[in-house]
């Protein structure tokens, strides 16, 4: 897949901001940023990303988890956790979303591009026609 | 017996009887005495000088044969012709001449009678020496020469070469036969060429000496200077082989010392031979020191001496006897008449006590005595008239009489017996007047007429007593009357008490206050419960009645606590204490109480608590809910912090992305890990169960994870080693410490392994004592040796000191195997 789109959904936009650049630097698109639940879900159905990279805490009602509940359900795009060291609680609640993966904050590039590259293939691999 | 309870007749005879004795007794022993030791000198004597006569006999024998012995020696000096069978015809010549030697003999040095030795080698009488040494003997019965033999080693010539000096040998055995031999030194021209002896047999010894009798059965023997036994009538095996110390028996083995050193002298022991005491007296004899001894039984030496006690004793107990009677006699005739009187006296005595004043003593008695009988009968006269007087007017007042007096004309003590006697009645009649008019105004209720006349002695106690009565009867009245009047005032005192009572209950019973007093004891049984206990569930019998104890409705979570805390008050007294804890109503619901608790010592010194609890479940319920809402208040400031030190992170990394220039990208790196070391600590506060302290162990593994990727250290494979174990520090401790960690840790990784490929990174916290010690190691190349840590350019090292400062830290450095920063610091609280 040639320069992969990326949703990236994180409610500090500096943060974001970051995430961005590092993006590109590593060569892949990023569609748009998102900062809550909602904007992160209509963007996700206007943009149609191959991946959404989603912060767990997110401004408004609705946190990441929800959040990516409702992408996989409606849109079965792979969702990348971005995290930091987090409480067991939101761990598990986490797992119950069948994600592809975790980021762990802070992060470097080498882990972002490893965590990004597994989730796409992995997404790919189950939804292969051949399967 | 004491003296005083002895007669005067036992006195007499036991003074001349123990008198007689004791003359007797003692003129005795001086006797025996006396005699028995006049009788043992001369038993002493005569054993003596018989021991003596023998020695000198036996001493006179043996110096006539050392005569013989000199004579051949001198006779041999002056003898020139050197013919060996000339000298044998002389020594033959001189046995045959005294039977009673044994053997003669001569004994030559080699070559020394006529140098022709080696002729004579083995020849007749010769030995292989050849010497010149015939000895002629009779041993075997008839007259034969030897050669000498053992005259190179024996005392027989080798003393008398050695010393020049006459000898008399030991006694020995010689083929059977027990000797001695005499010998004297041979000289020419003052040499010493040899010997001439003769030898004795010592059988004629015991032969004579066995004989010997000393009192009946005394006996005597001879021994050797060293106790050898020459002769003995009983001990024949044992002559020549056994010596007086192989008796055994010490006395005998002192007298056997004193013969080896010439000394005479006598023991006393038991002899082995008889088993009787015996004195055994022993004499040297002058030639050769042979002893003589003489053995003599005790008994017999001492038979008259004996004899002369027993007839002492005899006369002395028939002298005691006779003048023990004689003193019976004397002591009865001096006593009899006394008897008589005292007897006679006695008898009056024992009828004026018996009363029968009438009686009289007997005067009838020996003129010695005369006048203590008719005396006693004077004094008898005078007493009797008064006391029969002072007796009838005595029974008249016992009558009731009490007008009655004495009319006889009395004198002395008598007639003041018998004013007396008068002046008694009349003040009895008196007392009992008065004391009749007082006790019949009592009779009429009139406790005011005091008694008048006062008794003296018992009498006293009589008025007295009727005197207190009628006071106590007074007071009684008294006391009576005002007791009633107060009882009734206490009614109305203990009505209105109760009225307050029951008001103070309706006021308890009405508060949610319950009010206890529990025994100070294990699980706190209850004595007392207010009635309004119904608020739990429980009634106040449910205590009461120990069916349950206040322990039972406590949080057994709760119980522990209260209790090792409240008993340690018990056995103090007016201490209030106050406890929050949990208990269970009757249906199982839980309530938190409040106990406010006065422990009081009651009136039978035991310690009781009296208290009353609250129920405070509403005012904990908004407590924990408001520490809940400070807890995520919390939480949320360290969320928010954490958030904000992430975007720093994001802004430096932003900024960093305008600069080509390394050194500025690596600071900006730096500082990212520093803000992220920041972060980490307030992401961990957010996550930590009091939102206080931070778990340090897994604080810093996330630390050194997140330093490892920030480093990206590639084709170098570096080990962390973290040990931190259960170390919770609050964050203004953390914060520098984190830092710290970060900087020294960043140092090991930019700089310790610039060639190696393996490193190891070592992270140690632990407590030490009061303090925490951390240390960072690395096995790196070290710190360039120009650098000091305290005062450098690099600005790790200088956040390091100065964070070091801030928690009041030391920090060390040891640079012998790698790098190692060893800080010490406590928690800043």
């Amino acid at each position: 897949m040639d320069n992969p789109k990326i949703l990236v959904v994180e409610d500090e936009n500096v943060v974001a901001l970051e995430l961005k650049k590092r993006l590109k630097k590593l060569g892949y698109q990023v569609s748009s940023v998102a900062s809550s639940g909602k904007e992160a879900i209509s963007k996700a159905e206007g943009f149609l990303p191959d991946l959404i990279i989603m912060d767990i805490r997110l401004k408004g009602d609705m946190d990441g988890i929800q959040a990516a509940q409702i992408i996989k359900e409606k849109l079965n795009i792979p969702v990348l956790y971005l995290t930091a060291h987090s409480d067991d609680e939101t761990l598990k609640r986490a797992k119950q979303t069948e994600p592809y993966g975790y980021i762990l904050k802070p992060f470097e590039e080498d882990d972002l591009r490893t965590a990004i590259e597994i989730a796409l293939y992995k997404h790919q691999m189950e939804n292969s026609p051949t399967k | 017996m004491k003296k005083n309870d002895m007669s005067i007749k036992e006195k007499l005879i036991i003074y001349i009887a123990v008198s007689v004795f004791l003359v007797l007794a003692i003129s005795t022993a001086v006797s025996i005495s006396n005699v028995t030791i006049q009788q043992r000198e001369l038993a002493y004597l005569q054993s003596v000088e018989m021991a003596r006569d023998y020695a000198n006999q036996f001493d006179g024998d043996m110096k006539a044969n050392m005569a013989i012995a000199e004579t051949l020696a001198r006779t041999m000096e002056m003898y020139t012709a050197a013919d060996r069978e000339e000298v044998n015809k002389i020594l033959e010549n001189v046995l045959k001449s005294y039977p009673s030697l044994t053997g003669v003999y001569v004994g030559y040095e080699p070559n020394g009678f006529d140098g022709k030795d080696n002729e004579y080698i083995n020849a007749y009488a010769h030995d292989s020496t050849g010497r010149f040494i015939p000895y002629w003997n009779t041993i075997q019965g008839h007259i034969e020469v030897e050669p000498l033999v053992n005259y190179d080693k024996q005392d027989y010539y080798q003393i008398p070469k050695a010393t020049h000096e006459d000898v008399v040998t030991e006694p020995y055995f010689y083929q059977g036969i027990f000797m001695v031999s005499l010998d004297a030194p041979i000289f020419k021209d003052d040499k010493f060429v040899g010997i001439a002896g003769v030898d004795v047999s010592l059988d004629y010894i015991d032969d004579v000496i066995s004989d010997l009798k000393a009192f009946d059965t005394g006996y005597a023997f001879v021994t050797g200077n060293t106790g050898i036994l020459v002769s003995h009538p009983k001990y024949k095996e044992k002559i020549g082989t056994k010596t007086l110390y192989d008796f055994n028996t010490p006395e005998i083995s002192t007298a056997a010392d004193d013969i080896r050193i010439g000394k005479g002298g006598s023991v006393e022991t038991i002899d082995p031979a008889t088993g009787k005491e015996v004195i055994m007296f022993y004499e040297p004899v002058k030639t050769g020191n042979y002893s003589f001894v003489l053995v003599v039984p005790k008994e017999e030496m001492f038979a008259g001496v004996t004899n002369l006690r027993n007839k002492l004793i005899v006369i002395s107990i028939i002298s005691i006897l006779f003048m023990g009677l004689v003193s019976y006699l004397i002591a009865t005739s001096i006593t009899s008449p006394i008897d008589e009187i005292v007897n006679n006296f006695k008898i009056i005595a024992q009828d004026v006590v018996n009363g029968n004043l009438d009686t009289k003593a007997q005067t009838d008695v020996e003129i010695d005595f005369k006048e203590i009988p008719i005396g006693l009968n004077m004094i008898l006269n005078a007493v009797i008239a008064p006391i029969r007087e002072t007796m009838r007017v005595t029974n008249a007042l016992a009558a009731g009489e009490l007008e009655t007096r004495t009319r006889l004309e009395l004198k002395g003590e008598f007639k003041q017996l018998g004013d007396t006697l008068d002046e008694f009645a009349g003040s009895l009649n008196n007392i009992i007047a008065d004391s009749n008019r007082v006790l019949t105004a009592i009779q009429n209720n009139n406790f005011s007429c005091n008694v008048q006349v006062h008794g003296e002695g018992d009498f006293k106690i009589l008025t007295g007593g009727i005197e207190k009565t009628r006071n106590s009867l007074d007071m009684a009245i008294h006391e009576q009357r005002r007791v009633e009047k107060e009882l009734k005032s206490y009614t109305k005192k203990l009505k209105r008490s109760n009225e307050l009572k029951e008001e103070m209950e309706n006021i308890i019973n009405n508060s949610p206050v319950i009010v206890f007093k529990w025994k100070a004891e294990e699980d706190w049984p209850v004595e007392f419960v207010s009635d309004n206990v119904v608020q739990l569930g429980y009634t106040v019998e449910d205590f009461t009645s120990n069916r349950i104890n206040y322990a039972d409705i406590v949080h057994p979570d709760d119980v522990g606590r209260v209790y090792s805390d409240i008993s340690q008050h018990y056995i103090e007294s007016d201490v209030k204490l106050n406890y929050e804890y949990r208990i269970f109503t009757k249906t199982g619901e839980l309530r938190w109480v409040e106990e406010k608790t006065f422990i009081r010592c009651d009136q039978a010194g035991r310690n009781t608590l009296q208290g009353v609890i609250l129920d405070i479940t509403e005012r904990k319920k908004v407590e924990e809910a408001l520490l809940e809402t400070e807890k995520i208040r919390k939480k949320e400031i360290h969320h928010r912090v954490k958030n904000n030190l992430q975007v720093i992170s994001s802004l430096l990394y932003l900024a960093s992305e305008n600069f080509k220039d390394p050194q500025i990208i690596e600071a900006f790196m730096d500082s990212r890990n520093r803000v992220r070391s920041m972060a980490l600590i307030h992401e961990k506060l957010y996550q930590s169960s009091d939102v206080s302290n931070i778990d340090f162990s897994d604080y810093t593994e996330n630390l050194l994870k997140s330093l490892l990727k920030s480093y990206q250290i590639e084709n170098k494979n570096i080990k962390f080693v973290s040990s931190i174990k259960d170390v919770y520090l609050n964050i203004d401790t953390a914060v520098p410490l984190g830092i710290i960690i970060n900087e020294l840790v960043s140092n090991s990784l930019k700089h310790a392994f610039p060639e190696m490929e393996n490193g190891q990174i070592n992270v140690e916290l632990k407590v030490v004592q009061d303090n925490f010690l951390l240390k960072v190691k690395d096995n790196g190349i070290g710190l360039p040796p120009e650098i000091d840590y305290r005062n450098t350019e690099s600005l790790g090292l200088q956040l390091v000191v100065t964070l070091v400062d801030q928690i009041d830290g030391t920090i060390e450095l040891n640079t012998t195997d790698g790098t190692e920063f060893s800080i010490i610091f406590k928690e800043k609280k």
